[in-house]
């Protein structure tokens, strides 16, 4: 038995090598895919547990020693779940809108650097050395420097121009406080908070000094809550729930205030929630590790497939040794267990290999974690058991059962084959491609010939590389739709792709856009504002227009857009997981703004969005009552639009907004429609979009190249002697290497060529069918016809490449040496 | 120089071919002359392990020799490179072995047109022309389809035989054809070569059988890497077959065989 399993090894040491390289791919990345799709749920409690994060966070806008802490207090008491809260008093620094204030209370960083300048105007200051806060947040990153301290969340860093290390000026009525952004924190509720920014105790007393002669710096509360359910689910549905506890709760408490006291002010609270990190990261981690797992499967099935043609065309090779086995009292299972004991070392060996390989490059997936998520999540996840299991379960399972049925033949194989070894093998077979109809050249009729003659393999080579570039075709199209065209992406965006969006901060700014109005090629101005509220009962976030009429976002999955103010359109997944359908009524109330104000709509059509989480769109008349509207009009944000082509420029604009304010312009905002789409998450879409698509690309070629090289070796292992003849028949090197080629590249522009086109053809039709769970019902990619037309013509050049670099050591067929007789 | 490039196809100075294996030096030919008549039926004769067989193949440019010069019809193919060699052996060298090295995979139509199409004349006309060579060596054209694995021995080596002369070679080189031959089979095969040699074919062959020597006009016999001595013995005749062995016999024995 050994001595079998010995020359099994001997005869087939390429395709071993190359196979085992497989399993190696294939176990890494199922072991790191899988560690991520599992560790997910562990992933966020564990970061919750390592940055210190409370389960969420209201920042109540009334000082400390006000009214409404005991009664949220009482509340939080109260509830069983409530493991624990925590005051943190803030101040919060606004000289927004207030035009006296200008340049007056502004923190800067980088103030003597123009090219990264950034400057807010109102934030919130938090103490990072108040040791009692119970959440004081991870710190990490941290530098020293001279100066007072600030520190800023991840996605802060990631998303502006500053980075740590960085200077900062505070300015207050003149005077100056400078010091050095000393760090990242961690905090997973108020990661998105770019404004909220941890001091130093030093800065911050200097802040609590100003504060009581500058009433634009107010020192109000924020409560901390983290709760007692360890159960991912439980805690999530807590964070919603408390929300709108408090919100009632305040709700009630200002009406009570305002019918002693119809001049009260109302006062307001924001809220956060971890979940909503979890819900800001979840997609792309997710795509991460199924990512990695599907490619693991692939492989898995390409291992399948190599295995299952190098066993099979090995027993028909062997037929003669087999024979002569049995002859000599091996049982057919003894023969069959025979190649599995030496698929079984090899797959163990790879198997150790390829799993030490994950557990040492799982950090590096990590860190890529780490930099989608903007969180330190280095600790919070890691290479886990289950996943390791699961791999060597699966791909032992495939190598296993993939040798046992790849040598059935075994079983017809009887001592007598032995003599007769070539009847039993060829006796089949037909000739096919006869050379006598040839009119091509007589190397590639030979090339056609292998490619008809050797069936097996040429499905196999097929299949591989139609699912390889299947694969390659699909990523092209996605990320050309990511990257270059984005046209599709941003009707899925929820983001309206006006040419600008922008606002200002007068009582009147009707002069500036009657001079925008007049500006060359203008079409119109439409404001868009922000409205949250209920909506049967669930907290809602979405968008409303001033008028549908301009849109160049399609976002419609069904339906219409509003044509009334009482109509409204729903987010597809929200309405689908409501059960809503168009024509359906259903109850908009905006209680958070403290006044009654139910409005019944009715639901004209579903919209998707995968960049923006508002879940209702409608008319800004829904904003009637609540506010007033021909007031607001100056203040909110406006989307201007221009004819095609007729796009004025940032400074075409601004020269006609300062002729009209003669000198700066107060603006509140001001931003190309591109830009913040593009600010968007699309970003990190983007980043990762050239990183998985690199990857990929560069598998599909190792994996492509690795077959070829096993093929063209063996195929030069089994071919010596006929090529030995052909060289003594009188053909060149160049020619035999040339039937080779040919019939690679034969089977690599079937192969590619069904692929890519199949991929590009259902890229979009795919995408549809499992969109769905990031709020992406229907995808209308464009086909990029061109990457389509690359991939077979790159798949086609490696195989050309690489089957005549394999095919080089014909070179050394000298026709003497096997031909000659004794 | 021109008479004796006409007279003789081959032609050798000083051919020299050492193998080493494992550090030992085995000189098997050694600084050997040899001249073969263009039209004639020679044959290389020598004990197993003379050095018939990697003469041969030096001969017909399969092989290289350590040192020394090959002129084969006026060129010295001894400068050749491996590529120019092979074109010219497309034109110029036809081969039959005592395995008759048949691609398994192929037809045997197909492995004779491999070497037919390869010459670059109308692929129609070489078609043709297999179809009647097959003929002339007794294959019908029901067989053309089938795969060697499909034949027996004699047919198969009658396969190489068409696909030897298919397309027009300056000589024939055989290495022991007969070798794994039954008798019947045997003559078959050698009666055709004598029509060939008739029809004004070269050939050489190599063999150490007897009554396959006694088919070529000339006999050489090799040792210790260089011709002992020749014996001339007229174009074949098979009512003197007898005569021809005896005087083949009596030859050998003088040369210690
Ligand atoms: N490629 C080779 N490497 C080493 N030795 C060789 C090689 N080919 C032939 N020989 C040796 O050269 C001698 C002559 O071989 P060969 O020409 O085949 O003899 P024969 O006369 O039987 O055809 C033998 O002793 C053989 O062992
Ligand atoms: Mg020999």
């Amino acid at each position: 038995m050994r001595s079998i399993i010995k020359s099994h090894f001997h005869k087939g040491k390429i395709g071993f090598f190359i196979t085992g390289l497989f399993i190696i791919l294939s176990v890494f990345m199922m072991i790191i895919g899988l560690s991520i799709c599992l560790g997910m749920d562990g992933l966020y409690t564990n970061a919750r547990i390592l940055s210190n994060s409370p389960d969420c966070w209201i920042s109540v806008f009334e000082s400390i020693d006000g009214e409404t802490l005991p009664l949220f207090k009482n509340i939080l008491d109260n509830r069983e779940d409530v493991k624990n809260y925590d005051v943190q008093p803030i101040y919060y620094l606004n000289s927004q809108g207030n035009e006296d204030r200008e340049n007056q209370l502004r923190i800067f960083f980088n103030p003597n650097d123009k090219t990264s300048y950034t400057f807010f105007n109102s934030w919130v200051a938090m103490n990072i050395d108040d040791e009692s806060n119970n959440y004081k947040p991870h710190l990490r990153n941290c530098v020293k420097k001279d100066g007072y301290r600030i520190y800023l969340t991840g996605n802060f860093i990631e998303t502006s121009l500053v980075d740590v290390g960085d200077e900062f000026t505070f300015i207050n009525n003149g005077k100056e406080y400078k010091g050095y952004v000393a760090g990242i924190y961690d905090d997973m509720s108020r990661i998105y908070y770019t404004g909220n920014f941890y001091v130093d105790g030093d800065l911050y007393q200097e802040i609590a000094k100003l504060s009581l002669e500058d009433e634009d710096i107010t020192y109000e509360y924020n409560i901390n809550i983290e709760f007692n359910l360890t159960s991912e689910k439980a805690n999530t549905q807590a964070q919603y729930e408390i929300r709108n506890v408090l919100i009632n709760a305040l709700t009630q408490y200002n009406e009570e205030r305002l019918a002693k006291d119809p001049t009260a002010p109302i006062i307001d609270f924001s809220y956060s929630m971890r979940e909503d990190f979890k819900t800001g990261t979840r997609g792309f981690i997710l795509l991460l590790g199924t990512a990695m797992t599907a490619f693991a499967i692939i492989v898995a099935i390409i291992v399948a497939i190599v295995i299952a043609f190098l066993v099979r065309s090995n027993v028909l090779d062997e037929v003669r040794n087999l024979g002569v086995w049995k002859a000599l009292g091996y049982t057919t299972l003894q023969l069959r267990l025979s190649y599995l004991a030496i698929y079984s070392v090899i797959n163990g060996v790879c198997i150790l290999v390829g799993t030490c390989l994950g557990i040492g490059l799982m950090p590096t997936f990590v860190h890529i974690i780490t930099n989608m998520a903007r969180l330190d999540c280095s600790k919070a996840i890691g290479v886990n058991v289950g996943a390791i299991f699961i791999a060597i379960l699966l791909v032992v399972a495939v190598v296993a059962s993939v040798v046992y049925l790849a040598t059935v033949r075994v079983k017809k194989i009887t001592p007598l084959s032995a003599m007769r070894s070539n009847l039993e093998t060829h006796s089949f077979k037909k000739n096919r491609a006869p050379l006598s109809s040839s009119k091509i050249s007589v190397n590639a009729h030979l090339g056609v010939k292998s490619v008809v003659g050797e069936t097996h393999r040429s499905v196999m080579v097929v299949v591989i590389i139609l699912i390889m570039s299947l694969l390659c075709s699909f990523v092209s199209v996605v990320y050309y739709n990511l990257k270059v065209d984005q046209t599709a992406i941003i009707n899925m965006s929820g983001i309206e792709k006006a040419d600008y969006y922008i606002g200002f901060y007068y009582e009147d700014s009707s002069p500036y856009y009657d001079a925008i109005s007049k500006m060359d090629g203008f079409e119109a101005d439409v404001v868009i504002a922000r409205a949250s509220g209920n909506i049967d009962g669930d907290y809602a976030y979405g968008l409303v227009y001033e008028n549908f009429d301009h849109m160049r976002t399609n976002f419609l999955y069904k339906g219409r857009y509003p044509k009334y103010a009482n109509e409204i359109l729903i987010e597809e997944s929200y309405a689908k997981s409501k059960g809503w359908n168009i024509g359906d009524t259903i109850i908009l109330n905006m209680a958070m703004d403290a006044q009654k104000s139910d409005k019944s709509l009715v639901i004209v059509g579903s919209f998707q969005n995968i960049l923006d989480n508002a879940r209702f769109m409608g008319y800004l008349d829904i904003l009637d009552e609540l506010y007033d509207l021909d007031e607001y009009w100056h203040k909110a944000t406006h989307l201007l639009y221009f004819e095609k082509g007729k796009m004025p420029t940032f400074s075409e604009i601004n020269y006609v907004l300062r002729q009209v304010a003669g000198g700066p312009v107060q603006l509140n905002g001001f931003e190309s429609g591109e830009h913040r789409i593009q600010s968007s998450i699309l970003d990190i879409v983007g980043t990762a979009a050239d990183a998985v698509m690199s990857v990929f690309f560069s598998i599909t070629a190792i994996v492509i190249a690795l077959l070829l090289v096993m093929l063209v070796r063996l195929k030069l292992l089994r071919e010596r002697r006929n090529y030995a003849i052909y060289k003594a028949l009188g053909y060149t090197t160049a020619g035999i290497m040339s039937q080779i080629a040919v019939a690679m590249i034969i089977l690599g522009a079937i192969g590619s060529i069904i692929g890519a086109f199949v991929g590009a053809l259902t890229t979009s039709p795919l995408l549809s069918l499992f969109g769905g769970f990031i709020g992406a019902w229907h995808f209308d990619f464009v086909i990029p016809w061109g990457y389509t037309v690359g991939i077979v013509f790159g798949i086609t050049l490696l195989i050309y490449c690489v089957s005549m670099l394999c095919a080089l050591p014909v070179r050394k067929i000298a026709p003497a040496e096997h031909i000659k007789s004794l | 120089m021109q008479n004796l490039d006409d007279k003789f196809v081959i032609r050798t100075q000083g051919l020299c071919k050492t193998f080493s294996i494992g550090g030992v030096q085995q000189h098997v030919l050694n600084n050997l002359d040899i001249d073969i008549a263009q039209g004639d039926f020679t044959v290389i004769m020598g004990n197993s392990g003379s050095g018939k067989s990697t003469l041969l193949y030096a001969l017909s440019g399969m092989d290289r020799p350590t040192l020394g010069k090959i002129i084969f019809d006026g060129q010295t193919i001894t400068d050749f490179s491996n590529d120019r060699l092979a074109k010219f052996r497309r034109a110029n060298c036809g081969f039959i072995f005592q395995e008759v090295f048949l691609n398994d995979n192929m037809s045997i139509m197909d492995n004779v047109l491999a070497a037919g199409y390869l010459s670059g004349r109308n692929r129609k006309q070489v078609y043709q022309e297999a179809c009647e060579r097959f003929q002339q060596v007794g294959i019908d054209k029901e067989m053309f389809n089938k795969f060697p694995s499909q034949m027996s021995g004699g047919e198969l080596q009658r396969v190489g035989l068409v696909r030897a002369i298919i397309n027009e070679p300056k000589v024939i080189f055989a290495d022991e054809p007969t070798g794994a031959l039954n008798s019947a089979n045997s003559i078959a095969v050698l009666d055709i070569m004598n029509k060939l040699h008739l029809d004004g074919k070269s050939i050489l062959m190599v063999t150490h059988d007897m009554r396959s020597a006694i088919r070529g006009n000339r006999v050489l016999y090799l040792k210790d890497g260089v011709i002992l001595n020749e014996i001339k013995l007229g174009n074949y005749d098979a009512e003197q077959e007898k005569e021809r062995l005896d005087t083949l016999k009596a030859f050998l024995d003088e040369m210690g065989w």
